[in-house]
């Protein structure tokens, strides 16, 4: 009877090892694929010219599951399954001009205003992502999506909408949404080095051009 | 520092300011390279060619991981900056010269309690070691001229002697003229004494539009009256020198930042070149410092080659070994043309690392 229980045991335990491995198998994990031409990029408007900041750190990683579209050609318009942080270090953060490093002053008004002291990341987590329409051709999956967004400490839930290609085992997405400063309770800056008379818009365009990797 | 074999062998230690006497530079600065470290080495680089030479190829084998920073200090003073922009954008004409002095009633002698250490405090007067005026002072005057006019030089004819310190026996010149030719007839010439200090420290570069001045860490533009308006000197500060009168050549300091007291933008005047070069240096080695943890906190430690490939994108402040190594260049043959007392052409080749 003991050797009966022992067998059961055993054959339990397998069958729940099995269940685990086959669970873990349904979710796959992307992570942020490395030396690619990842950015996050915020375009912005001032009194005297616009600008734009940028960051080739993007770090984090999607999990997908079975309804997730990474066959598009089998895709269906409709909620899929996917877990989604990403992040940028605010102090890789640049102000750009012509594809190049801007202005170190004006780095340092935008670390201030987004409390890098205190906050160091901006973090992105997806809530909600809803196909709406799949690939066609060459044309991307077309997601709308819901997420938490925290700037400077301050947490809002916006949306976006988000294309995403799938080449091989890596799933490229570009994400674009219009936030304003004064949402994460930024006060858009007004240099006092240029005497107080340079007003930035409140509005900002962010885009987020991402490659996620299949992890191994 | 007793041994700093054993220094550079701290983990913990990030970065290294070599500030030996200049003709022990290399060893120092290659082995700090080679442990990994961000180095910042005064100039000259090196008081031998192939001392120059060995520390460019170590900082240019060490790659966007490290900073490499030389000591051309002028190249981090934000006024400066502000006047080579002139003549980079042409706005100061076309370049006609440049002239620089620097007189100082100094013995360069300092005193120790042994022989020993007298001597090796007192590296700058042996020839066999030191570049003399020409390779410790000199060489930041030629610098400026190559940064501001973009121009390397061509030839350079020296002349010096021990004027005034004849006593203690030294063989390095407290005395030097240069003469240094640059293409299409454009000159730089330069005095430099230990044994009168009459106006001490000027450096000048001469444009057809406008000519600045340097002094005492301290800038001015002087306009030509035929110049045309460049715009920004409507509001910049002027100050009166005999019949002239400079713009003051201070980042941010305008008129407008006086009347409204809002003059947190200036630079204070008493923050030396050298001030500036170090915090330069210092904010290069966080720069890189932070964006390789950024990298590897969102991509992993794996990816070696994309780590240096965005490590090189990240900006740096101040010259590296090749304008370190082109200085050292100039400094050596500007030495060694005194010495001999004979006019020596540079090669183009002479400036590349190889």
């Amino acid at each position: 009877m003991k050797v009966i229980h022992k067998q059961l045991i055993v054959t339990l335990l397998g069958m729940l090892a099995a269940g685990v491995a086959w669970g873990a198998d349904a979710w796959t994990r992307y992570n942020s694929q490395p030396g690619t031409a990842n950015l996050i990029k915020m375009d912005g408007t001032s009194t005297v010219h616009d600008w734009t900041v940028e960051s080739k750190i993007v770090g984090g990683y999607i999990e997908v599951g079975p309804s997730f579209p990474t066959d598009p050609a089998k895709a269906q318009p409709g909620k899929v399954e996917a877990k989604v942080e990403v992040f940028t270090p605010v102090r890789s953060l640049k102000s750009m001009k012509d594809g190049k490093a801007y202005s170190n002053a004006m780095d340092g008004i935008m670390y201030e205003k987004l409390l890098e002291a205190t906050n160091k990341q901006i973090k992105y987590s997806l809530t909600e992502m809803v196909l709406k329409e799949a690939a066609k051709g060459e044309a991307p999956c077309k997601f709308e999506t819901k997420g938490n967004l925290t700037v400077a400490g301050v947490t809002k839930e916006i949306a976006m909408p988000v294309e995403m290609k799938v080449d091989g085992n890596k799933l490229k997405f570009l994400a674009k949404a219009t936030l304003k400063m004064t949402d994460f309770n930024i006060e858009p800056p007004s240099p006092t080095l240029a005497g107080g008379l340079i007003k930035t818009g409140d509005e900002v365009k962010l885009t987020i051009d991402w490659t996620t990797v299949k992890k191994p | 520092v007793e041994d700093y074999q054993r220094l550079l062998s701290d983990r913990e230690l990030q970065a290294v300011v070599v500030a030996t006497p200049s003709h022990l530079h290399a060893e120092v600065a290659v082995a700090a390279l080679a442990a990994g470290k961000h180095v910042y080495c005064e100039a000259p680089m090196a008081t031998k060619l192939e001392d120059a030479r060995a520390i460019g190829m170590a900082a240019r084998r060490a790659g966007a991981a490290q900073v490499f920073q030389v000591g051309l200090q002028g190249r981090c003073h934000p006024e400066r900056q502000l006047a080579a922009g002139f003549f980079k954008a042409g706005t100061a004409g076309r370049a006609v010269m440049a002239r620089a002095q620097w007189h100082k009633k100094s013995s360069w002698r300092y005193a120790a309690p042994t022989e020993e250490r007298t001597r090796e405090l007192n590296w700058r007067l042996d020839r066999r070691v030191s570049l003399g005026l020409p390779g410790e002072v000199g060489m930041h005057h030629l610098d400026t001229v190559s940064w501001f006019l973009g121009v390397k030089p061509l030839a350079v004819t020296g002349a010096g002697s021990v004027r005034l310190w004849r006593e203690d026996g030294r063989d390095v010149h407290d005395t030097v003229q240069l003469m240094v030719e640059y293409p299409e007839g454009l000159s730089f010439v330069g005095t430099l004494t230990l044994a009168n200090s009459f106006e001490f420290e000027e450096e000048v570069v001469y444009g057809s539009d406008a000519a600045v001045v340097f002094r005492g860490g301290r800038g001015w533009m002087f306009k030509e009256a035929d110049a045309p308006l460049f715009g920004w000197e409507v509001h910049a500060r002027t100050e009166t020198f005999h019949q002239d009168t400079g713009l003051v050549l201070l980042a941010n300091a305008s008129k407008q930042k006086a009347a409204t007291g809002n003059a947190e933008g200036v630079v204070p005047v008493k923050w030396t070149p050298l001030h500036h070069a170090l915090e330069a240096f210092v904010r290069n080695v966080q720069d890189v410092e932070n964006a390789k943890a950024d990298y590897v906190a969102a991509y992993g430690a794996d990816d070696s080659k994309g780590l240096v490939e965005h490590l090189a994108s990240v900006p740096r402040r101040g010259p590296g070994y090749q304008e370190g190594f082109e200085a050292a260049v100039v400094a050596i043959h500007a030495s060694e043309s005194v010495l001999a007392g004979r006019r020596i052409e540079f090669r183009p080749g002479w400036f590349e690392l190889g």
